[in-house]
C-alpha cells in the first residue's frame, strides 16, 4: 500500500501534473460557482481537453475539476443562496444566514477549511479501507437502500424548529410528489404531464432549487425591504477564534467519517451525505435551535461531508467499476475513453493510475485551500453590491441556471410559478429544505422500493428479513418519533 | 394583517394533495401492469395518502396562535413585477436572443427596484451579460441568438 502511495505521489508531483491539478481546481471552482453548471457539466466540458494527456494526467485534471466544482458550488450557496448542485443545498442553510449577517468571509473560510479537512480525512480513509468497503457496499440490497433513503427523509426533523416537525414532513411529501412528475422510467408511462411535452422529462432539480431558494430569496428580499438585506461585510477577517475552532473540530471529524461512508454506497453520494451530516449535528448540538440561523457547525457539517463523500464515491468507481453518482459515471466514461477498465484489476494492472488519482486528492485539496483562501475577501465583496443591482443579478443567474440545463424557455415559466409558490409558503414559515430533499430522493426511493417489492414477490417482509434492513428500519422509527419523545421528556 | 399561517399553508397543501390523488387515476396502465404489485400508480398513491394525512394532522394539531404579520404588502407590486419580468424573459428569449433579452431584463429589474443611475445600470447590465456570453462561448455552450440574428446568417 505504501509503495503504491509513493508511486502515486511520484506521478502527481511532476511539474506537468501539479500544473494540471492547479488548473483543474481553478477551472472547477469557476465553473462550479455558475448556477447550472455543476461538477458533471464541468467534468464533461473538460474531458475533450484531456484526450491529449496520458490517462493518469487526465484523471488528475478531472479529479481537480471535481473538487473545485463542489467548492465553487458552495460559494454561490453561501453568497447568494443559489446552490448550483444538490450536494451544496445543505451548505446554504447556515452559510447564507452567516453571509447575510456580515460574515461572508468567515463563512467562505469555514467552507474552505471544512472541505479541505473532509477531503483529506476521506482520502486517508480511502487508502486504508478501499478494498474492504468495496466488498461491503456490494452487500447492500434494494431494501437497504430504500430504508436508508427513508431514514434520510425522516431526518427532516433536523430542519424543523420547535412545533414545525409536521410541516417539515408535509413538505417532504410534497417534494416526493413533485419527483413523480414526468415519465416513469421503469414502465415508460407518463405521470402528471397533462399532455405537455415539456414535462415529459419531469421537473429538473436545479429548476426547483432555483425557484425555492435563489429566486424566492430575491423576491423575499424585495418584499421584506432593505432592512432584511445583507448587513454588509462587518467582519472581513477570515480568521477563526479558538472557541470556533474547538466547536467545529469534532463536527468536521464526525462529518468526514459519515460523508466518506455514505459516499462509498453507490447511488447515495454527496447530497445524502451533506443532509445526513447536517441532521446528525443538529441533533447532537446543544445549540441545535440555532441551526439555520448562521451556526458555524451547521455550515461545517455539510461542507465537510459533501467533500468526504466525493472522495468516498471513488471507492466503488476505482475498485468495482461502479459509478456511485452522476459525476463518477462521467468519470467512468472518461476512464473507458482512455482505454482503462476500472475494477478489481485496476490495482494490479495499472497501479500508477489508481494511486495517482488518490494522491491527487491530497494535493488537490491542498491546492484548493491555497488557491481559494487568498481570493475569499474579493469573492465576498459581491455582497457589497447595492441591493437594487444585486437582486436582479441573483435573478439573472437563477434564470441562467435553469435555462442552461434544458435550453427550454418553458422551464422559465415553471420557475416563475415555483418562485411565487415558494415565497407564499416561506412567508407562512413552511421550510423548503425538506421539499428539496424529498424531490432529490423521490426517484431513487421509488426505484429501490419497486425493486425490493418485486424481489420479495410482492411481500413487505423485506423490511425485517435481513438484519441490516431491520436495524435501519428501527433507526428510522426512532428518528421519526424522536421529536415526540423529546417533547414528552421535556414535560 | 394577522392570519394563521400553519392552517392556511396546510389547507393549500391539502387541496394540492387531493388534486394529486385525483389525477393519479389519469396515469395510463397497460392491462398486464394492473396485475402487478408495484406499478406506475403505486408510489404516487403512497405519497398522496401520506400527504393528505399529514396535511390533516397539521390542520388539527398545530396551534392557532402561530399567526404572523404578513410583511411588506406595500412592496408586493414590485415583487410581482419582477415575476412578470422573469416570465417575459422566457417569452422573448428565443425572439430577441440572449444578449438583448438579458440586458433588457436587468435594466427593467434595476428600474423596478428604484435604481435611477442610468449610466451605472447600463454599464452593469451590458458588462455582466457580455462577460457571461463570452464565458459560455469559450465553453462552447449555445445561447439563443434570436430569430433576427439567425435570419441574417
Amino acid at each position: 500500500m505504501l509503495d503504491g502511495l509513493i508511486l502515486g505521489f511520484h506521478t502527481v508531483l511532476s511539474l506537468e501534473n501539479l500544473v494540471l491539478v492547479l488548473a483543474g481546481c481553478a477551472v472547477g471552482t469557476i465553473i462550479g460557482m455558475l448556477p447550472g453548471l455543476g461538477p458533471i457539466s464541468a467534468i464533461a466540458l473538460m474531458i475533450p481537453i484531456t484526450y491529449g494527456f496520458d490517462p493518469a494526467s487526465g484523471m488528475i485534471l478531472l479529479a481537480g475539476v471535481y473538487y473545485g466544482a463542489i467548492f465553487g458550488g458552495s460559494t454561490s450557496s453561501i453568497l447568494i443562496n443559489a446552490p448550483g448542485v444538490a450536494g451544496t443545498v445543505a451548505t446554504s442553510f447556515d452559510g447564507y444566514p452567516l453571509a447575510k449577517s456580515g460574515h461572508a468571509s468567515k463563512a467562505l473560510a469555514i467552507a474552505a477549511y471544512a472541505s479541505f479537512a473532509g477531503g483529506t480525512i476521506a482520502a486517508i480513509l480511502l487508502v486504508i479501507l478501499a478494498p474492504y468497503l468495496a466488498e461491503l457496499s456490494l452487500g447492500f440490497q434494494s431494501a437497504d437502500y430504500f430504508v436508508l433513503m427513508l431514514l434520510g427523509l425522516c431526518l427532516v426533523a433536523a430542519f424543523a424548529t420547535n412545533g414545525e416537525y409536521l410541516k417539515a414532513l408535509l413538505m417532504t411529501c410534497f417534494g416526493l410528489a413533485l419527483s413523480t412528475v414526468g415519465t416513469d422510467l421503469t414502465s415508460g408511462v407518463q405521470r402528471f404531464t397533462f399532455g405537455q411535452m415539456d414535462l415529459i422529462d419531469g421537473i429538473s432539480f436545479l429548476l426547483l432549487a432555483m425557484g425555492t431558494f435563489a429566486m424566492a430569496e430575491a423576491l423575499l428580499m424585495v418584499i421584506r425591504g432593505p432592512e432584511a438585506s445583507f448587513t454588509g461585510l462587518r467582519a472581513p477577517s477570515m480568521m477563526l477564534e479558538r472557541q470556533e475552532i474547538n466547536d467545529i473540530s469534532p463536527v468536521v471529524g464526525r462529518s468526514s467519517v459519515l460523508g466518506f461512508f455514505v459516499g462509498v454506497l453507490p447511488g447515495a453520494g454527496a447530497t445524502i451525505a451533506s443532509f445526513l451530516a447536517y441532521g446528525m449535528e443538529k441533533n447532537l448540538a446543544k445549540d441545535g435551535d440555532q441551526f439555520g440561523k448562521g451556526n458555524i457547525k451547521g455550515l461545517a457539517a455539510p461542507e465537510t461531508a459533501n467533500n468526504a463523500a466525493c472522495t468516498g464515491s471513488f471507492v466503488p468507481l476505482l475498485t468495482l467499476g461502479i459509478p456511485g453518482s452522476g459525476t463518477t459515471a462521467v468519470l467512468l466514461g472518461a476512464l473507458i475513453a482512455y482505454g482503462i477498465q476500472p475494477g478489481p484489476r485496476l490495482f494490479i494492472d495499472q497501479p500508477e493510475i489508481f494511486w495517482a488519482v488518490i494522491a491527487s486528492m491530497y494535493v488537490g485539496n491542498l491546492f484548493l485551500l491555497v488557491l481559494n483562501l487568498p481570493l475569499i475577501p474579493y469573492i465576498a465583496k459581491i455582497l457589497t453590491i447595492p441591493r437594487t443591482l444585486l437582486i436582479p443579478i441573483i435573478m439573472f443567474f437563477s434564470l441562467m441556471g435553469v435555462y442552461l440545463v434544458s435550453f427550454n424557455t418553458f422551464d422559465i415559466q415553471i420557475l416563475a410559478i415555483i418562485a411565487i409558490f415558494a415565497v407564499a409558503l416561506r412567508l407562512m414559515a413552511f421550510p423548503m429544505a425538506p421539499l428539496l430533499l424529498g424531490f432529490i430522493l423521490g426517484s431513487i426511493l421509488e426505484d429501490n422500493l419497486r425493486r425490493a417489492v418485486t424481489l420479495a414477490d410482492g411481500q413487505w417482509s423485506f423490511l425485517w428479513e435481513r438484519p441490516i434492513t431491520l436495524c435501519l428500519i428501527l433507526l428510522t422509527i426512532v428518528v421519526l418519533f424522536s421529536p415526540l419523545v423529546r417533547k414528552l421528556f421535556r414535560r | 394583517m394577522k392570519y394563521n399561517d400553519n392552517k392556511l399553508g396546510a389547507s393549500i397543501l391539502l387541496a394540492l394533495f387531493i388534486a394529486y390523488v385525483y389525477f393519479i387515476g389519469d396515469i395510463h396502465l397497460d392491462f398486464w401492469a394492473e396485475e402487478e404489485t408495484f406499478h406506475a400508480r403505486t408510489f404516487p398513491y403512497l405519497i398522496g395518502f401520506a400527504g393528505i394525512t399529514l396535511s390533516v394532522l397539521t390542520l388539527i394539531l398545530t396551534s392557532d396562535s402561530t399567526g404572523t404579520a404578513l410583511p411588506g404588502l406595500q412592496r408586493l407590486p414590485s415583487a410581482l413585477m419582477l415575476v412578470v419580468m422573469v416570465s417575459g424573459y422566457g417569452l422573448v428569449l428565443d425572439v430577441l436572443g440572449f444578449i438583448i433579452t438579458s440586458i433588457l431584463f436587468l435594466m427593467g429589474s434595476f428600474t423596478i427596484l428604484g435604481e435611477r443611475q442610468w449610466l451605472r445600470m447600463s454599464i452593469t447590465a451590458t458588462a455582466l451579460v457580455v462577460c457571461f456570453w463570452l464565458l459560455m462561448s469559450s465553453l462552447d455552450i449555445y445561447l439563443a441568438s434570436g430569430i433576427w440574428w439567425d435570419a441574417t446568417e
